[in-house]
């Protein structure tokens, strides 16, 4: 009958917008305003994958640049994210500073930089000669300040003031505002790892924010921010050359909240003006502005209909320092739906995400508002 | 017979739902990229692929197949119950 056949069209779409806002917002609201249990589910899953792994390299593809990269991101996304927590409700330190801690030893520790020691011939954690960039050192100099804002006397603080003394110099002497990664490579997100990670240090430490910061970020916007879509290059062959990416942009946006914060909002804006794609309430960030295609790539996970993972992800954080309530809501709909989020034993987390995605989303979903 | 059929609704829905659950928590219980790239791969792959279609079916099926079943359901049984129209001679 063609009246049953309309209410099953109509129930199906009325679910579609009531059920995913019963099921996700709440939860969502609860991890904005900072709720103690929302943030203590997620952070126990993240705390115990970290604390499984005596190995500081967690996935043995055999690709060297992988497995290392990947291990730099989970130790350094759980120190930011446990950090977090911790400084929104400081009772937690004891019950996640064993957890910071292996993840502070696995970023000191040389094995998980075998694959930039292959591209320079020694990892920066031992040598950084001069003309050497080595701004994969952002993510270990940011992880281990979050440690240090924590735990000032921390057993890594010699390490990260020689990461942050050798950092700062590069960077502030560079006169395109950028610093290779590796060899030949230049990446802004990566970059922008290492001025957040200037930032932390000076605020973990009891120092002035260095003025130098300000000055960095005019060079740094002027060759590697899009002028049209206002986001940032993910990898730059010529000042002012290489394609705006949306993971990269959603991702500089977080780290740079803890150095430029102007800046931070920017890209931010752009992403909220530019870049969101919904579907029935659902958000996600599109990779590529518009004028630009591409496929995924490790940085971005896959691009399904122009929108990608990392984007979307990284977009939670965005959305977080820059304290937009509403893109956060929208983009944890779609987050929650996709990781699977889900309840095991008295942890809660992302089921599809593993180490990796559980411990990037528990940084982004506790990321710190801009004040 | 409308509560009836509403009783075989919701029992066929609930182990889905559990089903739903159980595969989330077991997944989360071992680190699915790391067993993808070197432990149990198949298992884990068809745990992947089963747990988003259970995910979609009980986001935005199970629903609207209960409520709008049931409210299918008591229309059609409104409709038999009305009195025939009386034919005129």
């Amino acid at each position: 009958m063609i009246w049953r056949l309309g209410i099953g069209v109509l129930a199906l779409m009325l679910n579609a917008l009531i059920l995913p806002r019963i099921l996700c917002d709440p939860p969502a609201h609860r991890l904005w305003s900072g709720d103690r249990d929302a943030q203590v589910a997620l952070a126990d899953t993240v705390a115990r994958y970290v604390q499984a792994s005596p190995d500081p390299i967690y996935y043995h593809t055999g690709l060297l640049r992988f497995d290392g990269q990947s291990a730099v991101a989970i130790d350094q996304m759980a120190l930011l994210g446990l950090g977090q927590v911790v400084t929104r409700h400081p009772e937690l330190a004891e019950r996640y500073l064993p957890a910071m801690h292996a993840a502070a030893d696995h970023l000191a520790d040389r094995r998980q930089l075998t694959y930039a020691a292959h591209a320079y011939g020694s990892s920066g954690l031992v040598r950084l000669d001069p003309g050497e960039g080595h701004a994969y050192l952002g993510y270990h100099a940011l992880g281990l300040g979050m440690l240090r804002r924590i735990e000032p006397q921390m057993p890594h603080a010699a390490l990260h003031d020689r990461l942050i003394r050798d950092l700062s110099r590069r960077l502030f002497a560079s006169s395109t505002g950028l610093i290779e990664t590796y060899p030949g490579e230049l990446w802004p997100p990566d970059v922008s790892a290492v001025a957040g990670a200037i930032g932390l240090h000076a605020s973990a430490t009891g120092a002035q924010r260095p003025a130098a910061l300000d000055r960095w970020a005019e060079r740094f916007v002027r060759c590697s921010v899009h002028a049209d879509s206002g986001m940032l290059r993910q990898r730059v062959y010529a000042c002012g050359q290489g394609k705006p990416r949306g993971s990269g942009t959603a991702l500089a946006a977080y780290f740079l909240s803890f150095s430029n914060p102007e800046l931070s909002l920017r890209l931010h804006q752009s992403l909220a003006q530019g870049a969101e794609r919904s579907l029935l309430g659902f958000s996600a960030l599109r990779e590529h502005p518009v004028g630009f295609s591409g496929r995924g790539d490790v940085d971005s996970g896959p691009v399904i209909a122009g929108v990608s993972i990392g984007a979307t992800g990284f977009g939670l954080g965005a959305a977080r320092v820059a304290g937009d309530r509403g893109l956060f809501v929208r983009l944890h709909r779609t987050t929650r739906l996709f990781g699977v989020s889900m309840p095991h034993g008295g942890e809660r987390g992302f089921a599809v995400g593993g180490a990796l995605g559980n411990a990037l989303l528990l940084a982004m979903l506790t990321a710190e508002e801009i004040p | 017979m409308i509560v009836r059929r509403l009783i075989l609704r919701l029992s066929l829905a609930a182990p889905i739902v559990l089903l739903h659950r159980s595969l989330g928590s077991w997944l989360l219980g071992l680190d699915p990229i790391h067993e993808l790239i070197s432990g149990q791969r198949w298992p884990v792959a068809v745990a992947l692929v089963g747990l988003a279609g259970l995910r979609l079916l009980c986001w935005f099926a199970l629903v609207p197949w209960i409520v709008g079943g049931s409210l299918a359901d008591w229309l059609s049984a409104r409709e038999a119950a009305r009195p025939e129209p009386r034919r005129s001679r």
